[in-house]
């Protein structure tokens, strides 16, 4: 068990290094090439810090990542918009769909294999966590990525219900 | 005494749906089922006849206490698994909606279930017919010794019997994706 963490903490580190390395050589080849087209250097130093910032972004293991799942989850299915938007507060699966149900009026019911498949895979992908356990029953809660996920929903479903209704949005 | 009966039926891993029709007609003709023995015995005990809907949920590794609470809080009732494959059952007067007949209730799910069967089940497959069952076919064919007959024609009913296989369930299969998507 420890050996496994280790070596896959080791993998990860050397994808860091591989990662930082292009991140360094990408920025010292574009330096040069301004360098030669005779540019001035406050630009390069705007350049280094927006690389550095990058760099920083990469170190906490996020954007890429969260691009990937964002365009995976964006838009979403409505079976897992409300799954999302009920696990604001801690829930079981059962429970979910006993709420989804209420809230549509019965209009949506969410089988027992859709639900176990759903919440499996946003646990993997980091939207939901894992937060106890009650009688057999694993409760969740959302996430920052699954609310930052949900918001980008909720944004889009708005703009697509105001453009129907034919109102103007501002923003 | 005769309460239980034995049926050998042999279902692909694409006729998922044809099982849950036929063990729900077993289920109306008084037969309920009590469990699989693999690969293809499945034992009936006898029952009032009823209405009651089977559905199949394929899980390649182990499932914890959490999937059967879950299935059960919905009022499925597990009856047992076979080779990945987790046999559930719920009588048609105890569902409230349409809906509740069905352990998918979205198309996303269905296909996930079957991409699922496809790389555990489907590629594996392909890989012993490709790595063991036709080689080994080939090269009986070209050794001359006594026996050398007996084994050709035994790797030649595998490769066919593979072959169709293959073919039946990777049609049948890629058929239900389109269905669904």
């Amino acid at each position: 068990m420890y050996a496994q963490q280790k070596s896959s903490g080791t993998v990860f580190r050397a994808r860091t290094i591989v990662l930082h390395c292009g991140f360094v050589l990408g920025f010292l080849l574009d330096a040069a090439r301004r360098v030669a087209e005779g540019c001035a250097a406050p630009e390069a130093m705007a350049n280094m810090r927006a690389c550095f910032s990058s760099i920083c972004f990469m170190a906490e293991g996020r954007t890429p990542m969260n691009d990937k799942i964002k365009r995976i989850y964006v838009p979403m299915t409505e079976t897992g918009f409300y799954i999302l938007f009920c696990l604001k507060e801690p829930q079981h699966g059962y429970g979910i769909s006993q709420q989804v149900k209420q809230m549509t009026g019965g209009a949506l019911s969410i089988g027992a294999g859709t639900m176990y498949g759903t919440l499996s895979k946003m646990e993997k992908d980091g939207l939901i966590v894992f937060e106890r356990e009650e009688e057999k029953r694993k409760l969740y809660r959302i996430t920052e990525l699954g609310k930052e996920i949900l918001s980008l929903e909720v944004n889009r479903i708005e703009r697509l219900y105001k453009n129907s209704k034919g109102v103007e949005i501002h923003e | 005494m005769n309460n239980r009966k034995t049926i050998i039926r042999f279902f692909t891993i694409a006729d998922f749906e044809e099982e849950e029709a036929w063990l729900h007609d077993q289920h109306k003709d008084g037969w309920k089922l009590l469990k699989m023995v693999p690969p293809c015995f499945y034992v009936f005990e006898k029952c009032k006849p009823q209405e009651v809907a089977y559905r199949l949920d394929y899980k390649n590794n182990a499932e914890t206490g959490s999937y059967f609470q879950l299935f059960q809080d919905y009022g499925w009732e597990y009856i047992g698994r076979c080779v990945g494959w987790l046999y559930f059952r719920k009588a048609v007067s105890e569902m409230n909606a349409g809906q509740d007949g069905e352990i998918f209730s979205d198309n996303e799910s269905r296909i996930e279930m079957i991409n699922h069967v496809v790389k555990t089940r489907l590629l594996p497959l392909l890989v012993i017919f490709l790595c063991c069952v036709f080689p080994s076919f080939i090269r009986s064919m070209e050794t001359y010794e006594p026996f050398a007959v007996v084994f050709t024609v035994l790797f030649a009913a595998l490769t066919l019997l593979y072959a169709y296989l293959l073919i039946y369930c990777g049609l049948k299969l890629r058929k239900l994706r389109k269905r669904y998507g």
